[in-house]
């Protein structure tokens, strides 16, 4: 599996490859105050290609040990196998194992490992294997999902680990062009929302547009959603709502106007709080749905007194028309 | 579309359906072990119902042959009977559920006019009217160009008097029904739409005026005609647009010659749509303001529905008050707000139009 392992010169060791690079994490700081206190405990593996070393495990302690200035390091250094194929396959299996089984791998690192995965096995048997690979079960349509997220540039990178961009949503934005992918990262940026909530922005954008022939990017970039993206207030939550009201009303302008137009009703009869009176869903069906809560009987009858009253209002009558 | 190959189960290759077809379509029969074969030649396309579309099954039907419309119970369905003679359209429709319905979309001929028949005959001595339709999983008349099954439907319902065979089609393939005598018992149909909608949402299909005059040619030949809008398509200018159709179809046809027309707003099951997106990226059919309806599938928005209903109600009892017109499959606000009534109880729809089928085709039930 490995030849002795052995002291090799850093300058051997070629940095800038990252074929096997797994960890998406870049700080080094932790692992060099543990390598200043106790030294190296477990060597890098690296793969001899020609007459440099490239690295298959231990990126960030090969990049300490150099921090520290130190001119060699001890590492393990993998065995040819018969072919190249077999011995790159050998190499891409321990990439992932060193880190899945030492601790859970974020999205775009399991991306990672499927995409270098990919290149020896089916989708079907990485997922057979993939307790093995991964240490987790991954699914052949999860996997799919990976292969696709692996291939969107860093930005979109970042935006998946830091939770601000779902990978769903990631693939539904993958194919535009690069200025309405950079467009969309921008309002993920700066607007915090769920996964469904982003996901309904982006297909309201895109059926806007399609529906009235308008560039997507100009719909993006128009003065009325830059107004909500860089709105004075710093709740990000809040922008976000008012942007996907701003495309619900304009993706469903009739449905939106029976919506307010049933709040404003319902605002006139000033019901109380625990009193909730719901139009049909999508006001398709016939049924209306009343509930209300109370503590006791004087609540209850409160609340019973305030219906009767309304029943009689022109307005409630008129909400059923 | 153009059919490419012909493919027949091994056990009907030498029937005379079978040799009519491929006579016809001038295509050698390939005849097939295992129908896997095709499915998976077909989904191996990278647009398969474009594939399936292009090549023709010749196979049993080892189904019922006579089924019930699928209606839902939120919505006033109108009762049909399906006689089930083969599946999917040569013809390319954006909004064709058939796209989504079949797995994998194949367009398939059932070869066996015996079992046809014996499942009319039992129909036909029932002391019920029935109304009977091809043109649920297929088109009725894109069959005419290489067989002779609407022809030989036609002359199996002349020979009865509780049922009629209703022909529904977006083609003008009547050439055959010519010179048949079909006793008034057959109404050719016609898918209607605007000029706007078969422009850009009904490939292959014929043009509207080539549908009137075929229509006129059949009224000429004695048959009863139907006509139906559905899918109404909603968009900028449609009501002026569906209102001039409707005047269009007494340029050409006397109303008392039309069973019925009936009218049903674009609906789709939600799978429907990514299909759609793929296959017709130009379409912007379903970017309109739909909602999940109660039946699980999308609809208009129901004002908006409603809207354009009341106007193409109006239009119809305009030029035809007397023509029986229907909505398939919508529920008491729409009935009311665009007829003033609503058939409520269970099969008063029906009843209407068996009783427009009474009138016009001379149907006498077996007592």
């Amino acid at each position: 599996m490995f030849e002795k392992e052995q002291f090799i010169s850093i300058e051997k060791i070629d940095l800038m490859d990252k074929t096997y690079r797994i960890s998406t994490d870049n700080n080094i700081s932790n692992l060099l105050e543990s390598i200043q206190t106790n030294g190296l405990i477990s060597p890098a593996i690296v793969k001899k290609e020609y007459d440099r070393f490239i690295i298959i495990s231990g990126y960030k302690r090969i990049l300490a040990i150099n921090e520290i200035g130190s001119n060699k390091t001890l590492v393990k250094i993998v065995k040819e196998k018969e072919t190249r194929e077999e011995t790159d396959f050998f190499c891409a299996k321990l990439s992932i194992i060193e880190n899945a089984f030492y601790r859970e791998l974020n999205l775009i690192e399991q991306a990672k490992g499927v995409s270098l995965l990919k290149k020896s096995l089916s989708i079907e048997e990485i997922s057979l294997n993939s307790l093995f690979f991964f240490n987790t079960n991954l699914n052949t349509k999860f996997l799919g999902k990976l292969l696709k997220i692996k291939s969107m540039g860093n930005s979109i990178h970042k935006l998946i680990l830091s939770k601000k961009l779902s990978m769903n949503n990631a693939i539904l934005i993958k194919d535009y062009e690069p200025q309405i992918l950079n467009a969309f990262i921008n309002i993920f940026q700066k607007l915090r929302m769920g996964q469904n909530k982003q996901s309904e922005i982006i297909v309201n954008f895109h059926e806007i547009a399609l529906r009235d022939d308008i560039p997507l990017l100009e719909l993006i970039n128009s003065s009325n959603v830059s107004e909500i993206i860089d709105h004075e207030n710093p709740d990000e939550n809040y922008k976000a709502n008012l942007l996907r009201l701003y495309l619900s009303k304009k993706r469903y302008p009739e449905l939106t106007k029976a919506y307010e137009e049933h709040k404003k009703c319902i605002k006139e009869f000033k019901l109380e709080p625990e009193i909730k009176l719901d139009p049909p869903i999508n006001f398709e069906g016939e049924k209306y749905s009343l509930s209300f809560e109370f503590k006791n009987i004087k609540e209850f009858e409160k609340h019973v007194e305030k219906l009767i009253f309304i029943q009689k209002n022109n307005t409630f009558k008129n909400l059923f028309k | 579309m153009k059919l490419k190959k012909l493919f027949a189960d091994k056990e009907i290759q030498s029937s005379e359906e079978t040799k009519l077809i491929q006579e016809k379509t001038g295509l050698e029969l390939e005849i097939v072990e295992n129908e896997n074969q095709i499915f998976d030649w077909i989904n191996s396309a990278k647009d398969p119902v474009l594939k399936g579309k292009t090549c023709l099954y010749l196979t049993q039907n080892r189904g019922a042959v006579i089924k019930d419309c699928p209606g839902t119970i939120h919505y006033t369905c109108c009762d049909y009977t399906i006689l089930h003679t083969g599946t999917f359209c040569t013809m390319d429709c954006s909004y064709c559920i058939l796209q989504a319905y079949f797995h994998p979309p194949l367009l398939r001929y059932f070869v066996g006019k015996e079992k046809i028949s014996e499942s009319l005959d039992s129909i036909f001595k029932q002391n019920k009217i029935f109304r009977i339709g091809t043109g649920e999983y297929t088109d009725s008349l894109i069959w005419e160009e290489i067989s002779d099954q609407p022809s030989f439907l036609v002359k199996q319902f002349a020979n009865q008097n509780n049922s009629i065979l209703e022909l529904k089609t977006k083609t003008v393939n009547i050439d055959s029904l010519k010179s048949i005598d079909h006793n008034e018992k057959t109404v050719i149909a016609w898918s209607l739409n605007t000029e706007a909608v078969i422009e850009s949402e009904e490939r292959g299909t014929s043009s509207l005026t080539a549908r009137f005059k075929a229509a006129k040619k059949c009224e000429s030949w004695g048959y009863k005609l139907a006509f139906h809008f559905d899918p109404v398509v909603i968009y900028d200018g449609c009501i002026e647009e569906y209102k001039k159709v409707i005047k269009t179809i007494f340029d050409y046809v006397s109303p008392k010659n039309i069973l019925w027309i009936s009218i049903g707003s674009f609906r789709f099951m939600p799978h429907l749509k990514p299909l759609i997106e793929k296959r017709f990226p130009d379409s912007k059919i379903c970017y309109g303001e739909f909602i999940l309806g109660l039946d699980n599938k999308m609809r208009y928005f129901k004002p908006l529905r409603i809207k354009v209903y009341k106007n193409i109600v109006a239009q119809i009892k305009k030029y035809a008050p007397e023509v029986t017109t229907y909505f398939c499959m919508e529920d008491r606000k729409a009935w009311e707000e665009s007829f003033g009534f609503f058939p409520e109880t269970e099969g008063e729809l029906g009843k209407m139009l068996d009783q427009s089928a009474v009138e016009h085709c001379k149907l006498k039930p077996i007592s």
